[in-house]
């Protein structure tokens, strides 16, 4: 390559101008030439030996500098991302001739996605805290009692708490809605089919309970019809009208059993013998999903604010990769053939487009929070701790082999690979980041002042030095050769 | 008197395969000539249509092929062509060939 001139475009690209020598130019037609006698059947002469002049008689003088260029740019592009010191992260996403003599090409290159966190260590988020309320107590002791409740038929109407046996029929007409689509129709049977008519729970239809209330077991069809217009429901059925047909053959009233230290004792949970053992249990349950809950919404709420203090720059590969996991995972690896991504493409009634247009955003999302997470890790100096990824498989190989001996070995063998120990690594990275940065967004005001102390010790995990970081070389390479040489 | 052929009609192509082309790197240029053309007619005929000095002309005739028919009939040969191989004096070429 004679000549070598990169510039750094936004959306992590950089466009590196090649200009190619006429020898290695001509050296490649002569290639091309060669493969293309191979290939094509040429009068008067064997495979092979035609010369240059009759092939290019035979395919035409563009065929043969077609092939010569296909072999010759990815070479080319190659030497020049290795000469110039750029990470790139895919192959180029766009390539264009510039010129054939001198020849001359232009490519777009996707780059090192670059991350600069900001302020990060100012960032500041109240954790909310809740307790189990009474309420949500009492919800789980008689979702137990419902567990163990007797139902035994009664001769009177439709009460709450009730159950009903009976064959029912849904119709919903379509309708054009506001957008001018059409919201499809609802036609829906079920026999025999038994439902509980309870208050704030929804049977079959939203709002349909208190329809039913004060209803008789009878051999007619009985038609309730009424407006679809609860909170919850989805936009496609609010203010439809709903025909609801039922046959009620059986109308059950449900006992609930007395909680006491006997009951407690019959549903056989170890270590629990008594009411209050009984609540406590439920209790700490209880605390722990809420807990796992808030947990879970202060972290995506941190990581919002993150990504709103950072700024992120990356080239458009690393989406569509991300929108290829998402598909694989989401068609459970069926995408991994041609023929597996067209039949889950068919099951879901979608193309590949829509699809990839669905995940868009979500893969955005994902990959940028994975970058800052991975950024932050790298400033923070969080490191992968060995010691917890061994007992990691050490506990995902107990858990297949259930302590039977003479399985371990073959076990480790399926487990312990170095991809897997990597993607375990991976994911202590970003767990390790996303807890420090609820340490950060947790700590007191006065802490802050100590983290800028800190801060001028380990001047190297600064937001900029970590921008650097990231970059590598890149930025410099690039800096240095924009000029022409 | 037979009838002399012009010149123009006297070249009908190139020969351009393998073998030719070895010829060619020997300034030997291969043509498919008019069946009646003589040796001094293809000689004058090269030397006005290329430019060139001809040393020698050889020439020989190749039997038309047999063609392919349908089973059950009857058919004859295509007819008889004559190839003549040119040589030019040293240092002359002939560019329809150059480079093949």
């Amino acid at each position: 390559m004679t000549a070598i001139t990169s510039e750094r475009l936004p959306d992590s690209l950089i466009s590196l101008e090649i200009e190619v020598e006429p020898e290695r130019v001509e050296k490649s037609m002569e290639k091309a030439v060669r493969k293309i006698s191979q290939q094509v059947k040429i009068k008067g002469f064997r495979p092979g030996k035609a010369p240059r002049r009759a092939v290019e008689a035979s395919v035409g003088a563009e065929q043969v500098f077609a092939t010569a260029i296909d072999e010759l740019l990815p070479l080319i592009v190659e030497e020049a991302v290795k000469e110039e010191g750029i990470n790139i992260v895919g192959p180029a996403e766009d390539v264009d001739l510039k010129s054939r003599d001198p020849l001359v090409i232009v490519a777009k290159m996707p780059v090192t996605p670059t991350v600069d966190l900001g302020e990060y260590e100012a960032l500041r988020a109240p954790k909310q805290e809740l307790d189990v309320t009474e309420e949500q107590k009492a919800e789980a002791i008689l979702n137990i009692q419902r567990r163990f409740a007797i139902l035994e038929p009664v001769d009177r109407s439709v009460a709450w708490n009730d159950f009903i046996r009976g064959d029912f029929r849904v119709e919903i007409p379509e309708r054009e809605n506001d957008s001018g689509a059409t919201d499809e129709a609802v036609d829906q049977t079920e026999e025999d089919t038994e439902f509980p008519v309870r208050e704030n729970e929804v049977a079959l239809l939203p709002g349909l309970a208190e329809q039913l209330i004060g209803l008789n077991v009878s051999e007619d069809d009985q038609v309730i019809e009424y407006e679809l217009n609860a909170e919850d429901l989805p936009e496609g059925l609010i203010g439809r009208s709903a025909k609801f047909t039922i046959v009620i053959k059986e109308i059950k009233e449900e006992t609930l059993p007395q909680v006491d230290d006997e009951f407690v004792i019959s549903l056989d949970e170890e270590g629990i013998t008594t009411v209050s053992e009984l609540q406590a249990s439920l209790t700490k349950q209880l605390q722990e999903n809420v807990d796992a809950k808030i947990k879970n919404d202060y972290r995506e709420e941190i990581l919002d604010l993150l990504l709103a203090t950072a700024s992120i720059e990356y080239p458009n590969i690393l989406v569509e990769r991300a929108i290829d996991q998402m598909i694989d995972r989401e068609s459970n690896h069926a995408s991994h053939t041609q023929e597996g991504l067209e039949q889950w493409l068919e099951s879901i009634g979608q193309s590949e487009e829509e699809v990839r247009s669905a995940l868009h955003d979500n893969a955005t999302i994902s990959l940028r929070r994975e970058l800052a997470l991975s950024e932050l890790s790298t400033v923070e100096k969080i490191e992968v701790d060995a010691e917890a990824v061994d007992d990691q498989i050490d506990t995902a190989i107990e858990s297949i082999t259930s302590g039977q001996e003479g399985l371990e070995t073959q076990a480790r063998q399926l487990i312990d690979t170095p991809d897997y120990r990597r993607t375990l690594a991976s994911q202590q990275v970003i767990d390790n980041a996303l807890a420090r940065l609820e340490e950060i967004c947790t700590a007191e005001p006065e802490a802050l002042v100590d983290d800028s102390e800190l801060s001028t010790e380990k001047p190297k995990t600064s937001r900029r030095g970590s921008r650097r970081s990231k970059a590598t070389a890149t930025d410099e390479a690039v800096s240095e050769n924009t000029e022409p040489s | 008197m037979v009838k002399s052929i012009h010149p123009y009609e006297i070249l009908r192509e190139p020969i351009i395969t393998e073998k030719s082309t070895t010829l060619a790197l020997q300034g030997k240029y291969v043509f498919e000539v008019h069946e009646r053309a003589t040796k001094p007619e293809i000689k004058r005929a090269v030397e006005l249509a290329f430019e060139v000095t001809v040393k020698s002309v050889n020439t020989l005739r190749v039997r038309g092929r047999r063609p392919r028919r349908v089973s059950g009939r009857r058919g004859g040969n295509l007819p008889f062509k004559k190839k003549a191989i040119v040589t030019l004096a040293s240092g002359d070429s002939i560019e329809l060939f150059e480079g093949v």
